[in-house]
């Protein structure tokens, strides 16, 4: 009895072993996710959440709370706040990669919420069709040069605008997070594949100021 | 007609439009997946009982908007500004929390060009 309860115990042991191994050399190789390196990554960068998917409505508003209890006594977590949901709903609304179900038509992109030392960042990442990608970019360059008040006439002006259309506010989230954030709005284009090219948005918020 | 009441939820605010006294009130966080879908029937009621000839109380007691409920926000401000021009006695209340100078100010924002009478309003947290 004894030395069968061994031979098995062994045996399995052998057997844990031997999936380690193989799972070892699948990260290796690329034929598995290295999750290790993505906590690291994440760890590093100093990442207190982030989601990648399809993002809904549900997941906007728990990570709305996440924020709101993380900065429960900021006297800045309005502004946080205003700026991760409209950056969330940009994703959900203009991302060019979506989940299409029988009822539902939702962008996928990723969002990544830092903290360090002075400040807070937000930053958002999905794909855009190429032939985008470049409107977009002089728009936001168009935004990031104008001065608070011009900002002010702008957002006045494009939402007259936009009320007249049937959109579901393009234009203005980006206004509103450049007068949130004061002007500390970053971006940068990269190539995906044949297709698609990958935005990543940054806004950084100032701890102090 | 009758009352409109809608509770709030965790991405739209409570709208309370009491026909009896024309006292209403749209009040919370307001970012919905569709702010046009969450916001065309209360502007459906409105333009119905504009159409009544009352005298109309709005008050907006916002904690949070995002952009594309402000749009559906100044179409309903557009509408009264509009019964205001044609003879109706209209006007809004701007409710913000004392220390809470976003909201106050896009309250400015939205009424420093209208011509019917327009309060903001500060008020303590509980």
């Amino acid at each position: 009895m004894y030395l069968q309860n061994f031979f098995f115990n062994n045996q399995s042991l052998c057997k844990d072993y031997c999936i380690s191994y193989l799972l070892f050399i699948s990260i290796s190789i690329g034929i598995l996710m290295d999750l290790l390196n993505i906590y690291r990554l994440m760890k590093e960068n100093d990442i207190l959440f982030s989601f990648k998917g399809a993002l809904n409505q549900e997941i906007l508003v728990e990570m709305g709370n996440q924020i709101k209890t993380h900065l429960s006594m900021n006297r800045k977590l309005k502004k946080i706040f205003g700026i991760f949901i409209e950056l969330s709903q940009n994703i959900m609304h203009y991302s060019d990669e979506r989940e299409i179900t029988q009822n539902s038509n939702i962008g996928i992109g990723i969002i990544t919420f830092t903290e360090s030392e002075q400040e807070y960042t937000i930053t958002s990442g999905n794909l855009v069709f190429h032939e985008k990608a470049d409107d977009l970019k002089h728009r936001i360059d168009n935004i990031k040069a104008m001065t608070a008040a011009e900002l002010k006439e702008h957002y006045n002006e494009m939402i007259s605008r936009e009320r007249n259309a049937e959109s579901k506010g393009a234009g203005l989230g980006f206004i509103d997070i450049c007068r949130k954030s004061e002007g500390n709005i970053n971006y940068i284009f990269r190539p995906y594949d044949d297709i698609y090219t990958f935005f990543q948005f940054v806004v950084k918020i100032d701890k102090v100021n | 007609m009758k009352r409109l009441f809608i509770t709030a939820t965790k991405t739209t605010p409570e709208v309370d439009f009491n026909p009896e006294n024309g006292q209403l009130k749209i009040s919370g966080e307001s970012f919905p997946e569709n702010s046009a879908d969450f916001y065309a029937p209360i502007i459906a009621w409105l333009q119905n009982y504009i159409s009544r000839n009352p005298s109309i109380s709005l008050t907006f007691k916002m904690i949070y908007f995002n952009t594309s409920s402000s749009k559906a926000i100044l179409d309903i401000i557009a509408l009264l500004q509009d019964y205001h021009n044609k003879g109706g006695v209209a006007e809004i209340n701007w409710m913000y929390q004392e220390d809470d100078e976003d909201i106050m100010e896009t309250g400015l924002e939205f009424t420093e060009k209208l011509s019917l009478e327009c309060k903001l309003i500060p008020y303590s947290e509980q």
